[in-house]
């Protein structure tokens, strides 16, 4: 059996309140793994224990199969991470602080600053130092880091914040390249749903500190596919009819509700079939969602 | 340990702050200087006038005290504000052990210390060199003395380092750390002196002897010179004073959040 890149086990961190409440997750080699969550939902905490910023209260959690503090650190050197605004030396220029970073991290080749800069747009930034960044460039240094020593798993929290649409595509494509090309596992939390829909292979709801629910891309797809949405006085009666004609891709949900999943181009055929058949139509509907409906839904509705 | 040391001095020596810090320290040795130099120049009587042991007595008075509250600035130099840039997570983030980043920031704080005052005595010694015009009779046994005091200062001074380390590893807030600093080592001598003031308690007065400040306040009055001994003592207060100001703060190092 393939052993998880991460992989925890009742992961708890207590504040004043429970920040990461008994977290139970699993993240398997080459997965891209999108955390979803409400601002405080534990996103951030979860990912500062994996990258040891701070120890959990309770619970425990492996790295590529390892446990204990001196192994995690260990195995943290196959890590990038790129945790919430990236943080660098004002005073340094991008390439004086990749090099400061390879230096102290013993990574050997004099010439892996210059290329991680052109990988990540910043070959020309020249003697501009890191305070005097934008955003989009502060991010995208924070990625060279982040892919400083090739690593096997990626960490990212909140890492598309203040790119420009070009960017956030660049990023994209560096992040895919990394997963289909390296086999890199990826760990990725944001707030910009549709932009994790591109990328996740998998995902993990927390609410509350807690794990709503681990599942991959392709459920949600499934979940959240185009319908037609039915209104009708009497369920049984219109499925009877629908089965009738041939047409067996449609759910009935509770409240005389009917998902259809064909025909979705062709709604008056369907209501001429339900109302030849005796069938009261209440309202008919094309009904589209996306992980942004389906993260709604779990969270309980539009307050999320 | 190595690569961690390598990289802080390569981001250090890419900073103004350790050259501003002894271009800054050079103007007041040239101010000294000068100051000596001019009242040379309203001395008629040549026998009376400063030469180089003169410097080496200024600094055997004001050294010890200075150097000790220099690895304060050292600290903060050391330490880069990496709380408040947050740039100490890039290095946790890798799985530096705590212990090295620590231990890394206290040997660099030693390294800036003995680099930049190295530094300030070459150009001391040069500027008295040029501008007192060489040694002077007394420049033997002023020189002896400069070397003890150096020698029962140096634990002392590792001691402040020690202390700087701690607190910046641990405080945020740079003021804050200048605070706890300085109280560190005004407040128990004084508060002791105040005991021994109002009640006589012999003990209070063994204790206060024990303190690095104090040490260091003899050295000033040629304690070393008189009884060699003495240095024995400073390097024993240096190194238990080391011992306790590292242990204590990597205590608190090691399971603090890092931002």
């Amino acid at each position: 059996m393939e052993e998880p890149v991460f992989a925890s086990h009742q992961l708890t961190k207590r504040y004043r309140d429970l920040a990461v409440d008994h977290i139970t997750l699993e993240i398997k080699p080459g997965q891209i793994y999108g955390l979803v969550g409400k601002n405080g939902a534990g996103k951030t905490t979860l990912i500062r224990m994996i990258t040891g910023q701070t120890f959990p209260t309770s619970g425990d959690f492996t790295l590529f199969g390892q446990s204990g503090e001196a192994n995690l650190n260990r195995m943290r050197r196959r890590i990038g991470c790129m945790v919430e605004t990236p943080s660098f030396f004002p005073y340094l220029t991008a390439h004086d602080n990749l090099e400061f970073y390879r230096i102290q991290r013993g990574i050997p080749g004099r010439e892996t600053a210059d290329a991680l800069l052109r990988q990540v747009g910043l070959a020309n930034t020249g003697r501009k130092k890191f305070k005097n960044f934008s955003l989009g460039m502060k991010q995208r240094l924070g990625l060279a880091l982040a892919l400083l020593g090739s690593p096997d798993f990626l960490v990212l929290d909140e890492p598309i914040n203040g790119l420009d649409p070009m960017g956030i595509v660049e990023f994209r494509d560096v992040l895919l390249q990394l997963n289909r090309e390296h086999g890199t596992t990826i760990l990725i939390s944001s707030h910009i749903l549709s932009e994790l829909a591109n990328l996740a292979t998998h995902y993990a709801f927390v609410d509350s500190g807690r794990l709503l629910e681990q599942i991959s891309a392709d459920e949600i797809r499934a979940k959240c596919r185009d319908c037609l949405e039915i209104a009708v006085n009497n369920a049984p009666q219109a499925a009877a009819l629908l089965e009738q004609a041939g047409i067996t891709d449609f759910e009935v949900l509770p409240g005389s509700t009917i998902r259809l999943y064909s025909h979705i181009d062709d709604p008056q055929t369907i209501s001429s079939l339900l109302v030849g058949g005796g069938v009261a139509l209440l309202s008919i509907n094309t009904h589209t969602s996306n992980l942004e409906d389906y993260f709604l839904n779990l969270m309980g509705g539009k307050q999320a | 340990m190595t690569h961690y040391l390598f990289g802080e001095m390569y981001r250090t020596f890419r900073r103004r702050y350790l050259y501003l810090t002894v271009a800054v320290c050079g103007l007041v040795l040239l101010s000294v200087t000068s100051l000596f130099a001019y009242a040379n120049s309203t001395v008629e009587d040549a026998s009376q006038r400063m030469h180089l042991d003169m410097l080496l007595l200024f600094f055997i008075q004001f050294l010890p005290s200075i150097g000790l509250y220099f690895t304060l600035l050292i600290g903060d130099m050391t330490f880069s504000e990496e709380h408040k840039i947050q740039t100490m997570r890039n290095t946790i983030f890798f799985g530096m052990p705590r212990i090295t980043v620590y231990l890394g920031k206290f040997v660099n704080c030693l390294v800036y210390c003995f680099v930049v005052m190295a530094a300030l005595l070459a150009i001391a010694f040069g500027l008295g060199a040029a501008l007192l015009g060489g040694p002077g009779a007394a420049f033997g046994p002023c020189f002896r003395e400069f070397l003890l005091m150096l020698a029962g200062a140096i634990p002392l001074w590792i001691a402040g380092a020690a202390l700087a380390t701690a607190l910046f590893c641990n405080i945020q807030s740079p003021t804050m750390v200048t605070l706890a600093f300085c109280g560190a080592f005004i407040l128990p001598t004084n508060f002791l002196k105040l005991i021994n003031w109002l009640v006589d308690v012999p003990a209070a007065a063994k204790i206060r002897e024990l303190l690095i400040t104090s040490r260091l306040d003899a050295l000033t009055h040629g304690a070393a010179s008189e009884n060699p001994a003495f240095l024995f003592t400073c390097w024993a207060t240096g190194l238990a004073f080391t011992a306790a100001f590292l242990i204590l703060g990597f205590a608190g190092f090691s399971r603090k959040e890092i931002k």
